[in-house]
């Protein structure tokens, strides 16, 4: 089953650690659907309105899904899902 | 030329292959601009300046607190109170003499950003606060200089060189800054000196021309589960 993986950026804003999610996909998008029904906290994180925000970088197996099909990349098996927020610890 | 007391002090590190004299020389001639020098920016400046970069410009502003001394390796508990770049300039001389030191009082800003940039051959961004970084950022696209980006929250860690003409640029990477984002961040030492030191190689690298840059690359560093992911960006 695909995951979705929760840097330390996101995991902040939920009550729990949660690292990563087990998702059916079968895209990206159907993904961060399951996420927002599990966590509907982070919807102001990563959307705006309906669109994933252009500050959030998504990575599926190491490949940035601007380079894929988007959102609309699909996802199966052991796929690894990574958002990535800006962050500016120094 | 490398004086004796160079050649003794650095003698270890030249034998990196591909560094040897010529590459000491280049890091003797090289200036770095490192803001902020906080739990990042701190040990980046001490290894650049352990390494003999012949040129440190340090920002930062502001006095010492309690609250730094977990990380902020460059200041002291005995200098709790008194400015933050006196405790820099006094550690850093204290380690290398034979470098020079260019200390500012303030943090990085758009006031000041292509003067300070201006005055080096290499970036590294180690501020806090995104503002700060758009503006190392964007004086630095414009003045054509690299700029070795390294962030950090809790246990994880981004590092990558931007190069203008060669990779983007932070605003390709995060065109925006997250509204959520605030300075105080949870951090121990020992991840912030972990990207720092990676980033201070980095810098190194980059100036003696050797080994391979993290160009068109972000580093993901999840220390919490040792996990270092190489993602490709543009």
């Amino acid at each position: 089953m695909p995951k979705l993986i929760l840097p330390a950026a996101l995991r902040r804003h939920l009550p729990e650690t949660v690292s990563e999610m087990d998702v059916e996909g079968p895209t990206v998008a159907d993904a961060l659907d399951e996420l927002m029904l599990a966590h509907p906290q982070l919807r102001p994180v990563l959307f705006e309105g309906s669109e994933l925000k252009n500050t959030v970088r998504v990575f599926v197996n190491e490949e940035d899904i601007r380079s894929l099909h988007g959102t609309g990349t699909p996802i199966q098996g052991n796929d690894e899902v990574l958002l990535l927020p800006p962050i500016a610890g120094g | 030329m490398l004086t004796d007391e160079e050649k003794a002090r650095y003698e270890w590190q030249m034998w990196t292959p591909g560094v040897g004299e010529a590459g000491q020389e280049r890091l003797k001639n090289a200036r770095v601009l490192i803001s902020r020098c906080g739990g990042v920016g701190s040990v980046v400046a001490y290894e650049l300046a352990a390494a003999g970069v012949g040129k440190l410009v340090l920002a930062h502003a502001g006095n010492i607190k309690p609250s730094d001394l977990n990380r902020q390796l460059l200041m002291t508990h005995d200098a709790l109170g008194t400015p933050r770049m006196d405790s820099v300039l006094r550690r850093l001389r204290d380690l290398n003499p034979l470098i020079e030191l260019v200390g500012v009082k303030e943090n990085l800003s758009e006031a000041n950003a292509a003067d300070l940039v201006g005055q080096v051959d290499l970036v590294v961004d180690c501020a806090p606060l995104f503002v700060e970084r758009y503006a190392m950022n964007d004086a630095c696209v414009r003045l054509g200089k690299p700029m070795v980006e390294c962030a950090m929250f809790d246990g994880e860690a981004y590092l990558t060189t931007f190069v203008p003409g060669v990779t983007g640029d932070l605003r390709s990477l995060f065109p925006e800054p997250p509204p959520e984002w605030k300075r105080e961040f949870p951090v121990f030492g020992a991840v912030s000196g972990t990207i720092a030191c990676m980033a201070a190689y980095e810098a190194i690298k980059c100036i003696t021309q050797t080994g391979e840059l993290l160009t068109n690359t972000l580093l993901h560093c999840d220390l919490q589960r040792m996990r270092f992911r190489r993602l490709p960006i543009q």
